[in-house]
């Protein structure tokens, strides 16, 4: 990842913290679930959905799941 | 009940007599085969014809009958071409003439010895069968039954190992005790109601008679006409007879002698006990009972079978229990649906028995582990085989999706939904045990076939026939000789009466 | 507008029959004029027109039914079919793309079916066809992995076979209508059937186990025809029913999961599709007019770029050979193009915004929301963040980076036409994505949506941007491709297989056998004693008799001969003396 991939991803990240704080009322038709009045919800959404599933599926169920590859017999 | 037109013709008595008239005529020309094989498919195209002729009148209802003579008083012998014996005629007849095409090429391929008494023997049993689907009352039934057993005989034993001996000797033995059981039942109706003809709806519901005379002579009846349908426990003659040249375990042993076994249970079920009486006294749980195990036991023990011909023996014994089934759910579309599969597992059986006859002469191979990669060099047919597979398991567009639908619609119809699960696990168990062959006949690298070819066109051409058959009458499966309908009316004037 | 209504399914077909016997060139042109037509025909039929019947016994069946709903299904369906035929153009195996234009034919069948017996005839001809796809790839797994697939849809087959028998003796018609009113046992058992063929777990595992096992064209046919139907039927006969939802949710997250678990591309993708399924089963469940908008909208973008998934995956297999993750890497200056195209799979399937996914994806969330089930909002927004990680991040940077190219891994050239395919996907994602009114205006109900509000945006960007940073941290820490299989539930039944063919199958042998072979004995025994007339005459007492066949085969052939010359008379007198 060069420089430049990095800060246009920050860039985007910012532009859409500004977009939310300034262009979005937290209260119209979309904003009336209970996660549309915390603010960045959908950062902290993706943060902590993407670290849970990972640790759900590799470092929890992995373990058990795992077989290795010429183990199956049918 | 409607009054059913009778008229009164020569046609059924030389129906059953054309081939006999032929016997001595193939006798004569031992000496000149092509003469002889000329004979054999003469009589065939004349009797399949002649059976044409009846079948107008069988689709409109009517029945059309000689009486042969009187034996004594309130029993002659009479032939009745009603249209469920017009039907089984027609499919019996029919499938006899590609018999007699493929058996050219099975016997002199393998060059078989005593082909005389082969095709002499063979005609006999058309003619015997034509008996029994035109036997208007049980003793006349009884008759042709016992000469269809006796003149299958010299044909089972026809290799004349000690294998086929054997085979034989079994065959004689399970058959000749069943037609003392039959005999024994016969005489006993005729004791009890003083009449034995045969009559849509049953005769014995007229006779007040009550369970306990009635059960035992069920059990009787079902033991006589059993061993020839295949119902377990009194099946096993069947494998054995697969010792048997193939023409005759395909023609006899999956149409004409089995479906005589079948077709004498639905004529016990349907027009000797009629379904009011069958329900009164529980005889149809006893049947759906034998009939469903048969049905789960015979396709178990057929995924075991490597030997191609006993498997295909102990999947006939299984859809045979499927027409067994469907006349012990008594309503109109389950008798339909039996009716039906008579015809319709005729044509995928031979298909299938006519493949493994053909693989036999062609490349000397009997066990389905010997059948690596045959598709290659014989893709007509291994594609008539996979066809008919596909519509042994029920699956569309062949016909044997037609008749199991049928059949499903007739288990509900009955109220007995459960039945379906029978039908549905059948199905799985017919793919399990026949769909391996086709694969490894098509997906497997073949071993020893170099400069190998199809098989002879004597032989491909009937089961290419008889393949393009069950898939035409599943796609359009009133396109023949209405069948769909003639089985539908032949149901409804059975299971019609129920009360 | 031409009044004539074509069946489609008429043209698939007898396209499908003509296929196999033409010279290599012309097969693989028809291969794709034919669904070509099929499209045209769809297209041009006015909706609405009137079905085709014919009568069978005494039922009338619906062969042909042109409404909206099946209207759009039958569109991506031909289109989709005609992207695989430039796919699969350069193949030589008549057998493939025969089995491929059967499959799409009877697809297309069940979709334009009106009645149940056409669309269990379809749904059964669907089954054997695409295992054709499955056992023409070479190798014993390829073959073992197609019987378990054919078994289990003739097994889920069975299901809805039952189902539909009860449900036409209930109602007495054949015709196809919403069964959302009552619950019976014939609707839950063709719901169970649909569902297999939807790939719900627990019944999904013939998608995951056979689809990496195909051929490599084959598989992109296979991607787009099965599951989706089943969504269809689902769509047509369920709407509203709360299980699905249920099942739904679960079903993207169980698919995700797994995703992230694969080590081979094309597993990887295989469990995508189940995730992707769950969405559009959701959206079913949800019911609402949106919601079944939704799913259609769903399918429709989900059939282009998961095939495009797979062909890109199936490039990759195709010129080098290998399928493990483990294996992959360093493709980027060897595939470019391949990259890029898939690329543009890969952020249609996460919805990135001006791709397709994100105008059909995010219907259904909302429509979720607007349904007064945000927690299925959620979760369904969980298995987006999964699936970007999985298959949008995770699978092409091990496939085309993360690690050096080695000079001497030679990469075989790929035909142009299967470049061609890829692309024509690729494009139709991309339009859509920027003016989703085309693909709006085919859906089913009117769309009162507009995917590209600053709501909408926010919510895409801020997850995939965070989803983004947290892969690249963690790549090689945790999400490393490790060379093992994780077990799925058909290891419950597979693993007990041979014992269970050892107790019903073998046993129930072995004790016939046993039995037959005592009643053989005892009835040799019996024969011994009773078989021939003459031992009684004459065995003495003390001395055992010989017996030669020869001396008796006379008595025995004249009793025969006797008797067959009696029944001769018999018929010659009847024919004298008659009545």
């Amino acid at each position: 990842m060069k420089r430049w991939h990095w800060a246009l991803l920050l860039l985007l990240l910012f532009i859409s913290l500004v977009v939310e704080f300034f262009f979005l009322s937290h209260s119209q038709e979309e904003g009336s679930h209970w996660w549309s009045s915390i603010p960045a919800f959908w950062i902290l959404f993706g943060a902590a959905g993407s670290m849970t599933l990972i640790i759900l599926a590799k470092l929890i169920l992995g373990p058990v799941l795992y077989q290795r590859e010429d183990d199956r017999n049918d | 009940m409607p009054i059913q037109e009778i008229t009164t013709s020569l046609t059924p008595l030389l129906v059953v007599a054309v081939s006999l008239g032929a016997v001595p005529l193939i006798l004569l020309s031992s000496r000149r085969p092509n003469l002889r094989e000329f004979w054999t498919l003469l009589a065939a195209i004349a009797k399949f014809t002649l059976v044409l002729t009846l079948l107008p009148g069988a689709q409109a209802g009517k029945i059309t009958q000689i009486s042969l003579f009187r034996l004594f008083p309130g029993v002659d012998l009479c032939l009745k071409a009603d249209p469920f014996g017009v039907y089984f005629a027609l499919i019996a007849s029919g499938l006899w003439i590609l018999t007699s095409v493929y058996s050219i090429g099975y016997m002199r391929g393998g060059h078989e010895h005593k082909q005389t008494r082969y095709y002499a023997c063979f005609a006999v049993c058309l003619s015997a069968t034509m008996g029994i689907a035109f036997a208007g009352n049980l003793i006349t039934f009884l008759l042709f039954y016992e000469i269809l057993t006796i003149a299958t005989y010299p044909l089972v034993i026809h290799k004349e190992t000690k294998t086929a001996i054997t085979a034989g000797r079994k065959y004689l033995v399970y058959t000749l005790s069943a037609g003392l059981l039959l005999i024994a039942a016969a005489l006993w109706t005729f004791q009890l109601t003083g009449t034995l003809d045969f009559q849509a709806g049953g005769f014995l519901s007229a006779s007040g008679l009550d369970g306990k005379t009635l059960v035992p002579l069920f059990l009787l009846f079902i033991g006589g006409v059993g061993v020839k349908a295949g119902i377990m426990p009194l099946h096993s003659w069947l494998p054995t007879a697969m010792a048997a040249p193939t023409p005759v375990s395909a023609l006899l042993h999956a149409v004409a002698v089995v479906k005589s076994g079948v077709f004498g249970v639905l004529r016990v079920v349907g027009f000797v006990f009629g379904p009011t009486l069958m329900k009164q006294f529980g005889l149809d749980t006893i049947l759906i009972v034998l009939a469903a195990v048969t049905i789960i036991l015979a396709s178990l023990i057929a995924m075991r079978q490597d030997n191609l011909k006993r498997r295909l023996a102990y999947s006939t014994i299984g859809h045979l229990s499927y027409i067994v089934m469907g006349a012990a759910l008594l309503s109109p579309m389950a008798f339909s649906g039996a009716v039906l599969h008579i015809a319709f597992h005729a044509f995928m059986k031979i298909t299938l028995f006519f493949t493994a006859g053909a693989i036999y002469i062609n490349l000397h191979r009997e066990n389905v582990s010997e059948l690596s990669g045959i598709g290659r060099i014989m893709p007509w047919t291994m594609g008539a085989f996979a066809l008919g597979s596909l519509g042994l398991a029920g699956i569309p567009p062949v016909n044997g999706f037609v008749s199991k639908w049928v059949l499903g619609l007739g288990a509900v119809q009955s109220g007995h939904p459960y039945i379906l699960a029978v039908f549905v696990f059948s199905g799985l168990l017919n793919a399990a045990y026949l769909f391996p062959i086709v694969h490894r006949a098509f997906f497997k690298p073949g071993e020893g076939l170099e400069g190998k070819t199809e098989a002879s066109p004597w032989m491909v051409a009937p089961l290419v026939v008889t393949a393009l058959f069950s898939l035409l009458f599943g796609i359009y499966p009133d396109l023949f000789f209405r069948l769909v309908q003639l089985a539908a009316a032949i149901g409804g004037q059975i299971g019609g009466l129920l009360t | 507008m031409i009044d004539l209504h074509i069946p489609p399914v008429a043209v698939m077909i007898i396209g499908a029959v003509i296929v196999p016997f033409l010279p290599r060139i012309l097969r693989s042109i028809f291969t794709v004029l034919i669904p070509a037509a099929t499209l045209a025909v769809i297209l041009v039929v006015p909706t609405g027109s009137d079905p085709i019947t014919l009568r069978l016994m005494d039922y009338t069946l619906v062969l042909s039914r042109i409404d909206p709903l099946s209207r759009i299904f039958g569109i991506i369906f031909a289109f989709i079919c005609t992207i695989g035929g430039f796919y699969a153009y350069h193949l030589s195996d008549r057998w493939q793309q025969t089995a491929a234009l059967l499959y799409a034919g009877s697809a297309i069948g069940v979709t334009f079916a009106g009645d149940y017996f056409t669309l269990f005839i379809c749904w059964e001809m669907m089954a054997v066809a695409s295992t054709i796809l499955i056992w023409r790839a070479a190798g014993e797994e390829s073959a073992r992995a197609g019987f378990r697939y054919l078994l289990f849809h003739v097994f889920g087959g069975g299901l809805l076979f039952s189902g539909i028998i009860l449900q036409v003796q209930g109602s007495g018609s054949f015709v196809i209508t919403s069964l959302a009113g009552g619950h019976s046992t014939g609707s839950w058992l063709i719901l169970l059937g649909v569902l297999v063929n939807a790939a719900v777990p627990p019944l999904h595992a013939w998608l995951t186990d056979a689809y990496p096992k195909a051929t490599i064209t084959g598989a992109v046919f296979l991607s787009a025809f099965t599951t989706k139907t089943a969504v269809y039927v689902l769509a047509r006969l369920f709407p509203g029913w709360p299980i699905l939802l249920v099942l739904g949710v679960i079903m993207t997250l169980y698919g995700v999961i797994y995703a992230i678990l694969a080590n081979d591309i094309r597993t990887i993708l295989a469990y995508h599709i189940v995730s992707q399924v769950g969405f559009m089963v959701a959206g079913v469940g949800i019911g609402t007019e949106m919601a079944i908008n939704g799913a259609t909208a769903h399918a429709f973008s989900h059939i282009l770029y998961t095939a495009l998934l797979f062909m890109g995956a199936g490039a990759v297999l195709q010129a080098t050979g290998k399928r493990r993750l483990t294996d992959l890497g360093g493709l980027y200056k060897k595939l470019p193009v391949v990259f890029w195209l898939y690329l543009i799979a890969a952020f249609s399937i996460s919805g990135f915004p001006l791709f397709n996914g994100f105008i059909s994806k995010s219907m259904t969330v909302a429509a979720a929301g607007e349904a007064h089930h945000p927690w299925a909002m959620l979760l369904m927004n969980l298995a987006a963040v999964g699936t970007f990680l999985s298959v949008g991040l995770k699978l092409p940077y091990f496939t085309w980076f993360g690690k050096e190219p080695h000079s001497d891994e030679k990469v075989e050239p790929l035909p142009l036409t299967m470049y061609f395919g890829m692309g024509l996907a690729a494009a139709v994602c991309v339009l859509h994505g920027l003016f989703p009114q085309l693909l709006y205006r085919l859906l089913p109900f009117e769309v009162h949506w507009n995917p590209f509000t600053r709501h909408h945006l926010v919510e895409a960007v801020q997850m995939l941007t965070i989803t983004f940073i947290i892969f690249w941290t963690v790549r090689w820490r945790w999400l490393k491709p490790k060379k093992a299989v994780a077990l799925d539930v058909d290891w419950l039944y597979r693993r007990p297989a041979s014992f269970i063919r050892r107790w019903t199958v073998e046993l129930v042998d072995d004790l016939f056998e046993g039995v037959e072979r005592f009643g053989l004995k005892s009835a040799h025994w019996l024969t011994e004693q009773v078989k021939n007339p003459y031992f009684w005459r004459m065995a003495k007492p003390g001395r055992p008799v010989e017996y030669t066949p020869d001396k008796y085969r006379p008595a025995s052939s004249q009793l025969i001969l006797t008797l067959l010359g009696l029944f001769v008379l018999v018929m010659i007198l009847s024919l004298l003396i008659r009545g």
